[in-house]
C-alpha cells in the first residue's frame, strides 16, 4: 500500500460520523421536490402512451379531447420539432423523439400529450384521442430479432443490430492452446429498472421572454440542459435547471425523459407552467431498464490455477431505443479485459433492439451483468481445477503495478484485502471443512470505475469555485447532483476539511446550471465524490492560500507560517493567539480595501490523469484506461436452501469494498447498504416480465417486489481500507460497486449447498426445481 | 361535483374542508392544506411514503378517503418537531444515517412513531416486521432499525424524567 501525505494527517472533518447536511430538512418534511412545487397557473399533464409494442400510427384525431372542458393544449408529434434526442452522441444512436410519428416500438412509448387544469381532466382526456395503430409483430427475443427476417424495428436501419463490437486481446490462440482447462457455459440476465421511489416528472415553465425553467430530478445538469435544448432547438442558454431535491435516481435520472421536452412544449402552448408526474405504472411501463444480456462465455486455466484466457460473445436485448446502450456495452467490455490476470481476451458483442422497455443507466451500468457470468464460472473452473474457489480469485486477483490487457492500472488496489475479509467474516475456511446438508457459502468479487473519460469526449473534468464570505462562510458553487448518496455532505466536508474550518462553515450550491460553473455529467459513474471531490479541494486550497496571503499583513507574520484550525488563523509558533476568520476577512474586506486581492473567490478544476478507450479496439491507448482510479468488492454469503420448497435463504451477508478512504461512515455503510438490497432484488425477485404481446406483465410493487426491511438478512460491511494516492483524502467511488457481487455470490452458495447452477436471473424455487429434476 | 364537509385535526389545527367525495387524504394534506411533507410514490398503499397517523394509528394516506378522516386528528411528518425541537426519531435517523434520498423518510418517521407510541420495546425482528411496508429504494434499512432502536432509548429516557 503506498501512503500519502495525507495519511498522516489528523483529520477535524474526514471520517466523522457528520449528520447529512440536508438531513434536517428531510426527517421534518421541508426538503422540497419538484411534485411539491405549485406555480401560479400550473397545469397538469399527462401523456398518452402506446397499447402495443410493435404498431405503426396511421393517424391520430384530438378533436374530441380538445374540446373537453379543462382541457387547455393537446399535442402530437406535429406540433414538436421532431428532432431526435438520446445520450450517445453518434447520430445512429439518436433515435427517441419526444412523441413518435410514425411508429411506437414498446407498450408505453409516447404517442400524445394533453395539458388541463388538473390531473383527472388530463386523463379524461387521453380518453378522447383517437389513434389509428397499424399492429405488426413483436420482436421480443433478442436472437430472433438478430435473423435476417425478422420484421425490422428502425425502419432506417438495415437490421435490427445496432451495433457490433469484435476484438482480441493478447496472443489469444495460443494462451488457449496452453491452457489445461477450459469452461464453456451460457449466462442470461434479467431486466430490473432502477425504480426510485420519487417518480420521474418535472415542472416546467417557458416564460414568453424565452427563458425556460425547469425543476426536474436528472442527475447530469449540464447534459441535461443541452439535450433539453437540441430537442426543441433551441440554444442551451435558454434552459435553466433549477435546484431541487430529489428522491433517488440509481442511474436511472441520467438522460433527457420524453416528459420533459413535451411538458416544455406544452408550456410554450398554453403560456403556463407545466406540472406532469408519471403514474408508478408509467414509471414501470416506460424506465430505462439495466440491460439483459445473453453471455457465452469460456475461460482457461493452467492447472495451477492461473486464467490464461478469457472468450465472451454478448448480446444486448437493447428494447426499443439505442440510449444508453453501446455505452453500457462497452464498459461491460471494459470488465472483461479488466478483471483478474488474464493474458488473452477474445470479444463479440450485439447491441440489439426488440420491442421491449429501453435499457439505460443503472448501478454497475454494464457490470452486473458480466459480473453475473464471469463470478459464476469462476467456481465452474475451480471445481473443475480442483481448486478452493477463493484461492483461485486469490491467484489472479488484480494488484497496483499491474496492467491489464486492455491497459487499466491500479492508483490503488483493496482486491486482495476484500477477498480476503469477507472469507474471514462469512467463516469460509470453517464451513468449506464441515458440510452442512442445504447449506452453502459463495463468494464473488469484481471490479468497478470512478469517474469515465469519453462519455462527453476526451475529457472528465469537474469545476468548482468557492468564495469567502465576510463572515467567514464558505461559498461552495459545484454543480453535482444530490439524491441521497452524500454529494452535498461529502462535498462540505472536503472543503471544511481543506480550509481548515467546521462542516457548519460551508455552504453548498449544487444542481443550478444558471449560477454554477460549467461541468460536464457529474453524477454518474461512481465519479462524484472522486473528480468534483478533488475540484472542491483545489477551490478551497486556492481560496486558503489568497486568505493566507491576506492574513499574513494582519499577523505580520510569513503566509507559510500560518496556519487556519476549528475556524481560526493563527501563527503555528503562537497557537493561543488565534484570530477567526471573520475577524481576518472583516479587516481585510472593510478597512479601506486597499488590499486588491479582496474577496476572495478560489478556482477549481480538476482533470484526471485517464485516457479513452477505443471501443473498436477494446483498449486505452495506455494506462490507466478511462478512469483514475477503480474500486474494488467481494460478497460473501451463506446460504439455506429449503429441500421441500428450494427457496433460497440468506443467512449471512458479508459486503467488503475498497473505497479508499471512507469520509463519512455512516452514509459510507448507507451505499453498501443500497447495493446489499438492490442486489438481493436483481439476484432473486426483480424482473420486468411481457407477455406475448409484448405488453408489460408487472407494473406495481405488488407484482414487482423490490427488498423491505424485512427481507434484509444480517449484513457485515466491511471497508478494506486502503487509501488511494489521487482520491480526495484518499477516498475512491462506492455507489455502485456494492451491487456488482451479491446475485454471483448468491449463486455459487446456492451451487455449494445443492450442487445446482443456475445460469440466468433472477434465483427462483422454479429455476431450481427444474434443474434437479432434469439432472 | 358534490362536496362534502370535512372536520380534520391536522398537527394540532383544526379545518374545516369542502372535499369531493373521491379525493384522498393525501391530496387534501398535499394540495389543500399545502403540508408536502407527506410523499405521494405509488397510489396504491404499496410503499408506505404516504403514511400518516389517524387517531394515532399508522395508515397510508393515499388509501384513504378524505371524508373517512371526518372529525379525526392527523399527524404527519410536519407536527413532529416542536418548538424548533426534533423528536426524538427524527434525531436519531439523522444520528444514525437513516436517511439517503429522503423521500420515503417522512412516511418511515411517521411509521416508526405508530410503533414506538405502541411498544417502547422493539426486538430487531419486530421493528423489520413493522416497517416492512415502507419501502425505501436506497436501502437504509439496517440503519434505520439502528435508528428505531436509538430513539425508542430517547424516548424511554425523557418518559423516565
Amino acid at each position: 500500500m503506498r501512503e500519502m501525505v495525507d495519511d498522516k494527517k489528523d483529520f477535524a472533518v474526514i471520517g466523522k460520523n457528520v449528520w447529512r447536511v440536508d438531513g434536517v430538512r428531510q426527517v421534518t418534511g421541508a426538503a422540497k421536490f419538484y411534485a411539491d412545487l405549485k406555480l401560479p397557473g400550473m397545469l397538469y399533464a399527462k401523456i398518452l402512451r402506446s397499447p402495443h409494442a410493435h404498431a405503426k400510427i396511421k393517424s391520430i384525431d384530438t378533436s374530441e379531447a380538445c374540446k373537453l372542458r379543462g382541457v387547455k393544449a393537446v399535442i402530437t408529434a406535429e406540433d414538436t420539432p421532431k428532432i431526435p434526442f438520446g445520450i450517445m452522441s453518434l447520430p445512429i444512436y439518436v433515435d427517441k423523439l419526444p412523441l413518435e410519428d410514425k411508429k411506437v416500438r414498446f407498450y408505453g412509448d409516447e404517442v400524445a400529450a394533453v395539458a388541463a387544469v388538473n390531473e383527472e381532466i388530463a386523463e379524461s382526456a387521453l380518453d378522447l384521442i383517437r389513434v389509428e395503430y397499424e399492429v405488426l409483430p413483436p420482436v421480443l427475443d433478442p436472437i430472433e430479432a438478430m435473423k435476417p427476417e425478422a420484421p425490422l424495428i428502425h425502419e432506417d436501419k438495415k437490421s435490427n443490430i445496432l451495433k457490433e463490437f469484435h476484438w482480441v486481446l493478447g496472443d489469444f490462440e495460443k494462451q488457449k492452446g496452453e491452457s489445461d482447462v477450459v469452461v464453456e457455459e451460457e449466462y442470461r440476465t434479467s431486466q430490473p429498472l432502477p425504480l426510485p421511489m420519487e417518480t420521474y416528472g418535472c415542472v416546467i415553465n417557458w416564460e414568453t421572454s424565452g427563458k425556460l425553467d425547469v425543476w426536474a430530478g436528472e442527475q447530469m445538469p449540464f447534459w441535461f440542459r443541452t439535450q433539453l435544448a437540441k430537442a426543441l432547438n433551441i440554444p442551451s442558454s435558454m434552459v435553466h435547471l433549477n435546484h431541487i431535491h430529489i428522491g433517488g435516481g440509481f442511474g436511472g435520472k441520467n438522460c433527457l425523459f420524453p416528459t420533459e421536452p413535451v411538458a416544455a412544449i406544452l408550456s410554450k402552448k398554453t403560456g403556463r407552467p407545466i406540472f406532469i408526474a408519471l403514474s408508478k405504472e408509467e414509471q414501470f411501463r416506460v424506465s430505462r431498464t439495466r440491460h439483459p444480456y445473453i453471455i457465452k462465455i469460456a475461460h482457461g486455466a493452467k492447472k495451477d490455477g492461473t486464467l490464461t484466457f478469457r472468450e465472451a460473445k454478448i448480446i444486448m436485448d437493447k428494447g426499443a431505443y439505442a440510449d444508453q446502450g453501446p455505452g453500457v456495452l462497452g464498459d461491460s467490455a471494459w470488465g472483461l479485459g479488466a478483471v483478474y490476470r488474464v493474458p488473452a481476451v477474445k470479444y463479440d458483442g450485439y447491441v440489439v433492439y426488440t420491442n421491449k422497455n429501453y435499457g439505460g443507466g443503472f448501478r454497475g451500468y454494464g457490470l452486473p451483468q458480466v459480473a453475473f457470468a464471469i463470478e459464476s464460472q469462476l467456481d465452474t473452473l475451480a471445481e473443475k481445477l480442483g481448486i478452493d474457489p477463493l484461492k483461485l480469485r486469490l491467484k489472479n486477483a488484480n494488484q497496483v503495478g499491474d496492467v491489464t490487457v486492455n491497459n487499466t492500472s491500479f492508483a490503488s488496489c483493496g482486491f486482495t484485502e476484500c477477498l480476503h475479509k469477507a472469507a474471514a467474516a462469512i467463516g469460509w475456511e470453517e464451513a468449506k471443512k464441515k458440510k452442512t446438508p442445504y447449506h452453502g457459502v459463495g463468494i464473488a468479487s469484481f471490479i468497478d470505475y470512478t469517474g469515465s473519460r469519453g462519455v462527453f469526449g476526451d475529457t472528465d473534468f469537474a469545476s468548482a469555485i468557492v468564495s469567502l464570505s465576510d463572515d467567514g462562510t464558505l461559498n461552495l458553487i459545484c454543480v453535482g447532483i444530490e439524491f441521497g448518496q452524500g454529494y452535498e455532505t461529502v462535498m462540505c466536508m472536503i472543503a471544511a476539511e481543506e480550509m481548515g474550518v467546521p462542516v457548519e462553515s460551508v455552504k453548498i450550491h449544487w444542481g443550478d446550471t444558471d449560477i454554477a460553473p460549467y461541468n460536464i455529467g457529474v453524477t454518474y459513474g461512481d465519479r462524484s465524490t472522486f473528480i468534483q471531490g478533488n475540484a472542491v479541494r483545489m477551490a478551497v486550497a486556492d481560496a486558503k492560500k489568497q486568505f493566507l496571503d491576506v492574513a499574513k499583513e494582519m499577523f505580520e507574520a510569513k503566509a507559510e507560517d500560518l496556519d487556519i484550525k476549528d475556524g481560526k488563523v493563527y501563527v503555528k509558533s503562537s497557537p493561543g493567539e488565534a484570530k477567526t476568520l471573520e475577524e481576518v476577512l472583516a479587516w481585510a474586506y472593510f478597512t479601506g480595501r486597499k488590499n486588491p486581492k479582496t474577496p476572495i473567490i478560489g478556482r477549481g478544476v480538476y482533470d484526471p490523469d485517464s485516457v479513452m478507450r477505443d471501443h473498436e479496439k477494446g483498449m486505452s491507448p495506455k494506462p490507466p484506461s478511462h478512469c483514475p482510479t477503480y474500486p474494488f468488492e467481494a460478497t460473501a454469503v451463506e446460504v439455506e436452501v429449503d429441500p421441500e420448497t428450494y427457496e433460497v435463504k440468506v443467512v449471512n451477508m458479508v459486503q467488503a469494498v475498497d473505497c479508499g478512504r471512507v469520509l463519512n461512515p455512516p452514509m459510507a455503510h448507507g451505499q453498501i447498504d443500497g447495493g446489499t438490497a438492490q442486489g438481493l432484488g436483481y439476484a432473486f425477485t426483480e424482473n420486468l416480465v411481457y407477455d406475448g404481446e409484448g405488453k408489460l406483465f408487472n407494473d406495481s410493487y405488488a407484482n414487482y417486489k423490490i427488498m423491505s426491511s424485512a427481507d434484509i438478512p444480517p449484513t457485515i460491511n466491511i471497508f478494506a481500507d486502503v487509501i488511494d494516492p489521487k482520491g480526495p483524502f484518499g477516498a475512491k467511488g462506492l455507489g455502485e460497486a456494492p451491487l456488482i457481487t451479491p446475485a454471483p455470490a448468491i449463486a455459487n452458495a446456492v451451487y455449494d449447498a445443492i450442487g445446482v447452477r443456475i445460469h440466468d436471473l433472477p434465483i427462483t424455487p422454479e429455476k431450481i426445481f427444474k434443474t434437479l429434476s432434469e439432472k | 361535483m358534490v362536496k362534502c364537509p370535512v372536520k380534520l385535526k391536522v398537527n394540532g389545527d383544526e379545518f374545516e374542508l369542502y372535499v369531493e367525495p373521491q379525493r384522498t387524504l393525501l391530496e387534501v394534506l398535499r394540495e389543500d392544506l399545502g403540508l408536502t411533507g407527506t410523499k405521494y410514490s405509488c397510489g396504491a398503499g404499496e410503499c408506505g411514503a404516504c403514511t400518516v397517523l389517524l387517531d394515532g394509528e399508522s395508515v397510508v394516506s393515499c388509501m384513504t378517503l378524505a371524508v373517512e378522516a371526518d372529525g379525526k386528528s392527523v399527524e404527519t411528518i410536519e407536527g413532529m418537531a416542536k418548538g424548533g425541537e426534533l423528536h426524538p426519531i427524527q434525531e436519531a435517523f439523522l444520528e444514525h444515517g437513516a436517511i439517503q434520498c429522503g423521500f420515503c423518510t417522512p412516511g418511515m418517521v411517521m411509521q416508526a412513531k405508530a410503533l414506538l407510541d405502541e411498544n417502547l420495546n422493539p426486538t430487531e425482528e419486530e421493528i423489520k416486521q413493522y416497517m416492512r411496508g415502507n419501502l425505501c429504494r436506497c436501502g437504509t434499512y439496517p440503519r434505520m432499525v439502528k435508528a428505531i432502536i436509538a430513539a425508542a432509548e430517547k424516548m424511554k429516557k425523557s418518559r423516565a424524567r
